[in-house]
């Protein structure tokens, strides 16, 4: 059975793929607040993304240090292909269920 | 730009809390937003603090995370655990009823040093709190009874140093005025300051006024809780009541708090000021008050009682006082005596929980050998060895905590029962059950179960490196672990059943031992001469009358009185210097008692050589004396003594008669030299010899004492010079001397059982599994030509040898053991090798019998069967 990830793993992996190259915990952070409108913790982020790591869905490398970060490197992301077919498997699940599902205007 | 640098607290506390691969990275990350938000402008403080509330609140989250994942891999491995253990109910329900004994064992004995030990007493400022005692100046001995006399002196002398109160404690029987029978209950007849020295006010009522149980009129009553619960039913309107108390009618004007029993033990207080008995015109000591005091000033504790000692040093010569008083802290008089029973017996529990984990490290041990292959496909499949180890601890700590749940329970139960068996030797036992430190206890005892039990058998998981590949089946190997933990089970084992069969041996020679004289058929019974009976007339006077009205009773036999009753601590010692033998210098110590002329007869006690004392040579305190045959050895010999001379306090006394030796102390000491001389040649007087501590009826039955004691009640009653509620068969008396050392060798013996239990049953329990899981090798053996006896040799070894080796360690500690049972139990337990060994011998011999069950299991392995399934 595929395994459903989480609204915040869903967001995380799609800010991945969004952002590419230039993805880190600070870029991720500000395009999901920017394209979503939320505004999740650091250290949120932080966790996510090593959960999701751990999981096999994004790998991690170093990118060269730079002068804005005082000569430190930055820990950036991508997304593996493992990640994308979760986040398939992910969209095809809420597509179903949204199926056939018509919420009446102006209610909660 | 280069941006500002995180604060040395937030990183520090990235550091601590954020996963090393990710510190750097995240304190970089804050750093650049950091740089970002300030554009350019310097750091204020105020960044500072927000930038750190920012590293704080990473970290925060992934501590979080931590704990998170550290709950679900614990709980997964839980679930695990139980449903191994599910599988296996007989193995879980073995482990579990070790561990919760061992666990039972652990918190009821804290329970019980925590009440009677660490709990502090219940009064204001307790440490101030403290006993005096009687030293006498020139042989330093002391005495926890002192004379009124030397109280009033102290009281009214020490006011400064010393808040003294006196207090006497005794049986009476005890029924509410029109009420129904007496019942006895423990009376304490106290000066009426003794609540205001303990620092405690009344539930209801009031405490003694000053001034009451001064006159002659019966003082005022104060209940203890318990008493005015149990015996009163709580009610409500009991103050104001009257209490009839020994034949005297008392008021009761008030209920002590909950907790408040001082002296230990006690049911209801007399107020009672004590006065000296004065005898025309003669006082007359009669050694017979408690004294606690509450230390004055502001000084400390020591230095306050340093103070107390040296003036009452001062005090007591000036008014020329033989005694002078001795402070002691309150809680250490009331526990000192019991202190080494305790901690013999927390030593006790200590062993007897390592025999328990021991045994169910062991179980674990053999169940984690038996589920090799289970163990070797999961590493197979990806487990590691850590996960694999984590598994087994799992189960461990599942069963540790199941177990102590049940032991928990068990101690409660345990306790209650305990409570009712054990009411004399431990003092504060009342009330006893489980508190939060119990609880803390037991969480401990849990740990430390889960890590002895779990550690050895998680190593061996981690360590099995063949998966799939196993050439020999794992049943077949021996276990690795298991023989040094059997060892250590019987080493234990054997130090716990020598403890025990020490001091149970040295119970039994007590109670067998001759005590010198017959107390079967003997009622005994204390006499209370004080002011109210005495005042009028010389104490021989007194008690010739009421000595012939006992003469008189039909059921008994002969009757005397004396001023000791074994097996009482020896009072008075004397050097006496005896014709023809040394001179006072260097001449022996003898054990003084003074007696009327039916003493000997009375407690059957022999006169072995002359005669004992007349009716006349009493009466008129004549200066003769009777000797035991310790005292003749100085004096010639049992024959050659009679007619000679002894010279005691100046005073030249003939010596008539020659007594056997008897035990007049406790029994664990040996007979002390003893004079016997007529108890009105001074002990009514106030001469050199003055003291006499006690007056004692003896009676001799001309069948068994029970019938007697009636009788002897209603004299002393009618008489008004007894309490009744005292009178008592002597061996009674002598049984109850013997109570604490019974406690204390039933202490060992309880632990020692279980730990025996527990080790065979372990043993059996492990060889049968050997045999089990080696049935096939054993079908082999059998078939390839090996005989029934050659097999059972082959499992009685496996099991035998590391018992052999536990129990030569345990006799080669048990010494060493002996030797410290000897210094903490003088004159119960005498060190010696031979019941070490017989223990040990026993102990191999049932362990031997244990295995001996498995192996002819084995020994009734069918090789054709066994043939077949290869």
């Amino acid at each position: 059975m595929t395994q459903v990830l989480g609204e915040l793993e869903q967001m995380v992996l799609l800010a991945v793929a969004r952002l590419g190259d230039d993805a880190y915990a600070v870029s991720v952070r500000d395009e999901i607040h920017a394209q979503a409108g939320v505004d999740l913790s650091r250290g949120a982020i932080y966790v996510t993304l090593d959960r999701l790591e751990d999981k096999g869905y994004l790998r991690s490398r170093f990118s060269e240090p730079t002068r804005e970060r005082g000569g430190k490197a930055r820990r950036c992301f991508r997304l593996e292909p493992e990640g994308a077919a979760a986040l398939r498997a992910s969209q095809r699940a809420l597509a179903r269920l949204w199926q056939g599902v018509r919420l009446a205007a102006g209610r909660p | 730009m280069t941006p500002p640098a995180l604060p040395r607290l937030g990183r520090w506390l990235l550091r601590c809390a954020v996963p090393s691969q990710w510190a750097e990275s995240v304190a970089a990350d804050l750093e650049e937003e950091w740089a970002r938000r300030l554009g350019g402008r310097p750091a204020r403080w105020g960044d500072h603090v927000a930038i750190t509330l920012e590293a704080s609140r990473v970290a925060a989250r992934f501590a979080l995370e931590r704990t998170r994942l550290a709950f679900l891999a614990t709980g997964l491995d839980l679930r695990g655990a139980a449903r191994a253990l599910c599988r296996r109910p007989r193995f879980a329900a073995a482990a579990l009823a070790v561990l919760a004994l061992g666990s039972a064992a652990q918190v009821a004995a804290f329970a019980v040093v925590e009440r009677v030990l660490l709990r502090p007493l219940p009064y204001a400022e307790p440490e101030r709190l403290v006993e005096v005692s009687g030293e006498e100046r020139s042989t330093h001995e002391t005495s926890r009874v002192v004379s009124s006399a030397d109280f009033a002196l102290w009281r009214d002398g020490l006011a400064d140093v010393v808040r003294l109160a006196a207090y006497e404690l005794g049986p009476a029987p005890v029924r509410l005025a029109g009420g129904a029978e007496a019942q006895p209950a423990v009376v304490a007849r106290v000066s009426p300051d003794l609540f205001d020295v303990l620092g405690v006010g009344m539930a209801r009522g009031r405490a003694f006024a000053t001034g009451e149980g001064r006159a002659r009129e019966p003082g005022p009553v104060v209940l203890s809780d318990e008493t005015w619960r149990s015996r009163f039913g709580a009610d409500p309107g009991i103050v104001g009541a009257n209490l009839v108390v020994d034949g005297q009618t008392h008021p009761i004007v008030g209920v002590a708090p909950p907790g408040v029993e001082f002296p230990p033990g006690v049911g209801l207080w007399i107020a009672r000021e004590p006065v000296g008995v004065v005898a025309r015109g003669v006082s007359i000591e009669f050694a017979s008050l408690r004294l606690v005091g509450r230390l004055t000033g502001t000084t400390d504790v020591s230095r306050a009682r340093q103070r107390l000692e040296e003036r009452g040093e001062a005090l007591s010569r000036e008014a020329g006082r033989a005694q002078r008083p001795l402070a002691l802290g309150l809680l250490e008089a009331i526990v000192g005596p019991v202190r080494d029973t305790l901690r013999l017996g927390w030593l006790a529990v200590f062993l007897l929980c390592l025999v328990a984990w021991a045994n169910a490290s062991g179980l674990l041990l053999l169940r984690t050998l038996s589920r090799e292959g289970e163990l070797a496909v999961r590493q197979a499949l990806g487990a590691s060895p850590l996960a694999l180890g984590r598994q087994v601890l799992a189960e461990a700590a599942l069963l540790s905590l199941v177990g102590a749940g049940l032991g928990v329970g068990l101690a409660a139960a345990g306790l209650r029962i305990f409570a009712l068996a054990e009411n004399a030797t431990l003092p504060r036992l009342a009330g006893v059950g489980l508190s939060p430190a119990g609880g803390l206890v037991a969480a401990a005892s849990t740990v430390l179960a889960a890590i002895f039990v779990g550690t050895l058998p998680a190593l061996v998981a981690t360590r099995l490196h063949r998966p799939l590949d196993r050439q020999v089946p794992a049943s077949t190997r021996p276990a690795p672990f298991g023989a040094p933990l059997v060892a250590l089970q019987l080493a234990i084992t054997t130090v716990l059943l020598v403890a025990s069969a020490t001091t149970g041996w040295g119970v039994l020679r007590l109670a067998w031992r001759d005590p010198g004289f017959d107390p079967a058929g003997v009622a005994v019974a204390p006499l209370r001469p004080d002011a109210r009976q005495a005042r009028d007339a010389r104490g021989a006077e007194l008690y010739e009358p009421l000595l012939a009205r006992l003469a008189r009773v039909p059921e008994i036999e002969a009757v005397a009185l004396a001023d000791h009753l074994p097996p009482d601590p020896a009072g008075l010692e004397v050097p006496v210097a005896i014709e023809g033998s040394a001179q006072i210098v260097g001449a022996p110590l003898a054990h003084l008692v003074s007696v009327t002329s039916r003493y000997f007869a009375a407690l059957g006690l022999d006169v072995i050589a002359g005669r004992a004392f007349s009716e006349d040579e009493v009466r008129r305190g004549s200066a003769v004396a009777v000797i035991d045959e310790q005292l003749a050895a100085h004096a010639g010999g049992i024959t050659g003594a009679v007619g000679k001379r002894v010279v005691l306090h100046g005073r030249v006394l003939e010596i008539v008669g020659v007594a056997r030796a008897a035990r007049q102390g406790p029994h664990e000491l040996e007979p002390q030299p003893t004079l016997y001389r007529p108890l009105g040649s001074g002990a009514y007087t106030s001469g050199a010899a003055t003291f006499v501590t006690e007056l004692f009826v003896i009676a001799r039955s001309r069948g068994p004492a029970a019938p007697t004691l009636p009788a002897l009640r209603a004299v002393l009653a009618s008489a008004g010079v007894g309490d009744a509620g005292l009178v008592a068969p002597l061996t009674q008396r002598v049984a109850g001397a013997l109570g604490a050392r019974r406690f204390q060798a039933g202490v060992f013996a309880a632990f020692a059982a279980l730990g025996a239990a527990l080790t065979v049953l372990g043993l059996y329990g492990q060889v049968s599994f050997v045999v089990q899981s080696a049935a096939r090798e054993i079908g082999v053996r059998l078939a390839i030509g090996a005989s029934r006896g050659q097999v059972v040799v082959r499992v009685l070894r496996r099991g035998l040898a590391p018992a052999a080796v536990g129990a030569a360690t345990g006799l080669a500690v048990a010494p060493a053991l002996s030797s410290l049972l000897a210094r903490r139990l003088p004159g119960l337990v005498e060190p010696g090798p031979g019941l070490s060994v017989v223990v040990g011998a026993a102990l191999l011999c049932v362990v031997a019998a244990a295995c001996a069950v498995p192996a002819r299991r084995a020994a009734a392995v069918d090789p054709v069967k066994t043939l077949r399934c290869e």
